[in-house]
């Protein structure tokens, strides 16, 4: 009797031992769905509000718009996932979203962002030197070319005056 | 020629080459994009062309489509397409008030494009749909890309076309970064199918609708 006692104890903590060691796998639920859909949907307007700004700096955002457009394909078939009531694969899909537009995606933005402007500031210095070159060399040639007509215009004319006295003598 | 036209012409020759000389520099200011903004969507038949779309449709026929969406915003756009059903008696989008269907979305897409871009899709669906009595028939299911996903939309024969009608209305939103969520855009299209099929399934009180 006591020995079996003893068993049954031994049988219970064993039993609660591995219940709290192991946990158990549930199906995911509503709300375990809408929250995993509602930090995709946040989590792609960032990524689409990234996308603008990198834009903005001049950025060709190719890369960031493929990543998007998977991105979306998946939220979609979350949304449409959970409609149909299938928990499981709402949530799958919308971490499968998230995982697209988070990570190094803000880090790709900001490196297109950073080359681009530097790539324009780099354009911007090599026009306003070219330009302010240019317009130099255009002011100081007019000059020297109307200086040079204008002493051949004059010692032209005297000549010619002199041509006239010189006939009328 | 006297010598102040001589200089006159000097100074305007002077002028044009220093209008040249700072060209580069003039294309730095950005001058903003005149013309209207907007984004486009359209529904191609099967063929890819406009024509030969799906109208009279039979119990689980597959039908394609092609659904296509373009942007020219001057911007990129993150767009979703949204896609419904309705009877002949549902309400439609409005194009005066840009208010979208009432309906509830059956079907989801979602797509970021740059301006400029087009993005297009095809869509395969099939009906299931029931003959419920002598003059309603109902859309129990449609499968859309390989989703099914219930409807249970009916509709009333209707006796000036001769048909069971049924509307799939695609509307095109786009997320609007202010108001931090997706706006309809006043742009949609729908197709009108007629499933009156003699693959209906009867229910044995039934009658034919014509009859």
């Amino acid at each position: 009797m006591n020995s079996s006692l003893k068993l049954l104890a031994i049988s219970i903590c064993l039993i609660s031992l591995v219940s709290v060691s192991f946990p158990t796998i549930n199906a995911a639920t509503e709300a375990t769905a809408i929250q995993a859909i509602n930090r995709s949907e946040e989590a792609l307007a960032s990524a689409y509000e990234i996308v603008l700004e990198t834009e903005q700096a001049g950025a060709n955002v190719s890369v960031l718009l493929d990543r998007l457009n998977i991105a979306g394909e998946n939220l979609a078939e979350a949304q449409m996932l959970f409609r149909l009531g299938d928990f499981d694969g709402a949530v799958h899909s919308a971490e499968l979203s998230s995982d697209q537009v988070e990570g190094n995606f803000m880090n790709t933005a900001e490196k297109l962002k950073n080359d681009a402007q530097q790539i324009e500031s780099e354009r911007w210095f090599a026009n306003l030197i070219t330009s302010l070159v240019a317009l130099i060399a255009v002011i100081s040639g007019t000059t020297i070319a109307w200086l040079i007509f204008k002493r051949r215009h004059f010692s032209t004319s005297k000549k010619d005056k002199g041509e006239a006295r010189l006939s009328e003598n | 020629m006297k010598i102040n036209e001589f200089y006159i012409l000097f100074m305007i020759t002077g002028l044009a080459l220093a209008l040249i000389a700072v060209s580069p520099a003039l294309t730095l200011i950005s001058l903003p994009r005149s013309g209207e903004r907007f984004s486009e969507l359209w529904l191609l038949g099967p063929g890819h062309a406009a024509e030969g779309f799906p109208f009279n449709v039979s119990v689980n026929k597959q039908y394609r489509v092609y659904l296509g969406a373009s942007n020219h915003l001057d911007r990129s756009g993150y767009y979703s397409i949204y896609v419904k059903f309705g009877n002949q008696t549902n309400q439609l989008p409005n194009s005066t008030t840009s208010e979208p269907s009432p309906l509830p979305p059956v079907y989801e897409s979602r797509f970021a494009l740059s301006d400029g871009d087009t993005w297009e899709v095809p869509l395969n669906f099939a009906f299931d749909y029931v003959l419920l009595q002598h003059n309603v028939t109902l859309l129990r299911n449609v499968s859309i890309n390989g989703l099914v996903f219930p409807v249970d939309l009916i509709s009333v024969w209707d006796s000036d076309i001769n048909g069971f009608y049924f509307r799939m209305i695609f509307e095109l939103r786009l997320y609007n970064t202010d108001s931090s969520n997706f706006q309809y855009h006043n742009r949609a299209v729908y197709l009108m199918m007629n499933m009156t099929s003699s693959q209906l399934v009867f229910s044995p009180e039934s009658t034919i609708a014509s009859e």
